[in-house]
């Protein structure tokens, strides 16, 4: 399989969002996955034109943000603890 | 009913005159209700009256007012809440069509909190449609109509706490309770001459308000001055069990006595405040110089007062796009099955519903990597005061636009390019508390100019004894509008 870079691929997926249902299913056709659902969303093509313009402006937007080099041990701004069973809670 | 002269005082003065008993607190609801039926419709403030609970409220402080027992300075006061907030059995639209039917069972826990300290709640207020979460195009985007800015009616309010801006500067209430997850409290503040104050994130409980980002979102008091918004953020903080993210840390306020002792310090009130002041180019475009000339003047006002001004710049961050990308990402999330059902469509504005549409596609990878570089940003703004004890900054660069105006149909400035001056995005994004309030009117249209504070996280305080000192110097926020 090619190898693809995740900007890409997530190029790729926005096409597939925008362009609906039935490519969503082939693409979940070709990773082996079982389809959600088909969304109920129809998009009039002034819909789809403006939902590509909208995926244009924010792909404009966050080259900035995506040439930030980021340290490799930069951590997000959120914590996830884990939870410790209730001290006295009884075993299942 | 009550005159407008006293309709139009500041909670804190109305709070004494309700505890020395010379107004009622039903006289002075029945008073605000007339005015909320009169002109709401007008200025497009209103979602929904609700004259029956109101009326039950004050009848209730007002028996225990007489009976000797005070709940402090909101008692008896009325309020209107953004129409985001869950009123038990009274609609809460979120200002959006699909919404309109949709009744909580339960309070908010600021609702809650206000109805404890005596508050009377008298209209849930006008939203922009889902507080704007997918982007909007003007000020229509709402299922209430455009709010309107009281000082000019052909402009807009702002938002998305749209209908707290029309209301409290025109006197419809004492005080609101608005959102911020990106200038939805400054915004209207600046352009309506409201005193609006954005808490540290966390400050205060969202449990019951609507979700549009889990990391962003703040609820916070829009008054008629700065000393109003710390006695109605006193009543609202603190920490709730049902908001996981609610801090602990206390926070009590009083104003200042008006009786100090010390000659010098009511002379130069800000003596020792180290201001950094980020100072936007009025002259490029999306500043309007009227509104740089109001900042200006504000800061020689601040000056006087004592504080030491130093003029600085922002951190260099992409502040527009994480900013974005964080909320967008989690209000994608939020509101995914109500966007794939399609019921997206009945929303008013286009540009919402493209918004909207568009961010179901938008890469977790970038959603982590604003989450990453938030840490920086908050790191940057920490060292920031370490050298200032606030920063002030113009509100909005702009006034009011008109109702009429697109926000699409002016170019769109080349990304980034307001970065260095995008106060309100750093601040959002680091959850630092601001205050905006009014320093100017422009002159041929008449539309309010803010000057805004922003301190440390958990210091709401130092922003609202900047802001209260200024105002005890100025008048621009005792300016009535002609309603």
């Amino acid at each position: 399989m090619a190898k693809i870079r995740r900007r890409e691929f997530a190029k790729r997926a926005a096409s597939a969002a925008l362009a609906g249902p039935l490519a969503l299913a082939h693409l979940a056709q070709q990773t082996n996955e079982t389809p959600r659902p088909g969304p109920k969303l129809k998009l009039s093509p002034d819909q789809e034109a403006a939902v590509k313009r909208a995926v244009e402006r924010r792909e404009q937007q966050l080259k900035k943000m995506r040439d930030l080099p980021l340290p490799y041990d930069l951590e997000p701004a959120f914590l996830f603890a884990a939870q410790p069973r209730p001290r006295g809670a009884r075993r299942e | 009913m009550l005159s407008e002269d006293i309709l139009y005082l500041s909670v804190h003065e109305l709070g004494e005159q309700i505890r020395s008993r010379k107004i009622s607190p039903v006289e002075l609801t029945e008073s605000y209700l007339a005015r909320l039926e009169k002109l709401g419709p007008k200025l497009g403030a209103v979602a929904k009256l609700t004259p029956d609970l109101a009326l039950e409220q004050a009848r209730v402080a007002e028996k225990e007012i007489a009976a000797g027992h005070s709940r402090g300075p909101l008692h008896g006061i009325p309020y209107g809440a953004k129409d985001l907030l869950a009123t038990r059995g009274i609609h809460t639209t979120w200002g959006a069509p699909p919404f309109k039917d949709q009744v909580f069972p339960f309070d908010a826990t600021v609702i809650q909190r206000l109805r404890e300290a005596g508050a009377v709640l008298a209209a849930k207020l006008a939203m922009i449609e889902l507080a704007g979460g997918g982007g909007y195009n003007n000020g229509n985007a709402s299922l209430q109509g455009p709010s309107r800015c009281p000082y000019n009616l052909e402009h807009w309010a702002g938002g998305s706490s749209s209908g707290p801006g029309a209301a409290v500067p025109s006197a419809l209430v004492g005080f609101a309770i608005g959102s911020e997850t990106l200038g939805s409290i400054i915004t209207p503040s600046a352009f309506s001459g409201v005193s609006g104050l954005r808490p540290t994130y966390g400050r205060v409980s969202r449990h019951g308000a609507m979700a549009l980002s889990w990391t962003m979102d703040k609820l916070g008091p829009m008054c008629r001055s700065a000393v109003d918004c710390g006695l109605v953020l006193n009543a609202i903080a603190g920490h709730d069990p049902h908001d996981r993210t609610s801090r602990h840390e206390s926070f009590t306020w009083w104003p200042p006595s008006g009786s100090q002792s010390n000659d010098t310090k009511r002379a130069k009130p800000l003596a020792g405040k180290r201001l950094g002041v980020v100072r936007p180019d009025f002259h490029a475009p999306g500043g309007e110089e009227e509104i740089g000339a109001a900042f200006a003047a504000a800061c020689d006002a601040l000056k006087s007062l004592g504080a030491k001004l130093e003029e600085t710049e922002l951190p260099d961050f992409p502040y527009a796009a994480v900013a974005t990308t964080l909320y967008t990402a989690e209000a994608a999330s939020i509101f995914r099955p109500f966007i794939e059902s399609g019921k997206v469509n009945e929303l008013i504005d286009d540009t919402q519903k493209a918004g909207l549409i568009s961010v179901l596609s938008l890469p977790a990878t970038d959603y982590l990597d604003a989450m990453r570089i938030r840490v920086q940003i908050q790191e940057s703004a920490a060292k920031l005061f370490e050298k200032y004890d606030a920063l002030a900054a113009p509100s909005r660069t702009t006034a009011a636009p008109r109702l009429d105006v697109n926000f699409d149909a002016s170019p769109a400035p080349p990304p980034g390019a307001f970065d260095k001056w995008n106060i309100i995005g750093m601040s959002n994004v680091a959850g630092l508390p601001a205050i905006s309030i009014p320093c100017g009117f422009t002159k041929e249209e008449n539309l309010p100019a803010g000057i805004q504070f922003v301190a440390d996280a958990l210091r709401e305080d130092v922003c609202i004894e900047c802001a209260i000192a200024y105002q005890a110097a100025t008048e621009w926020h005792r300016k009535k509008p002609n309603v």
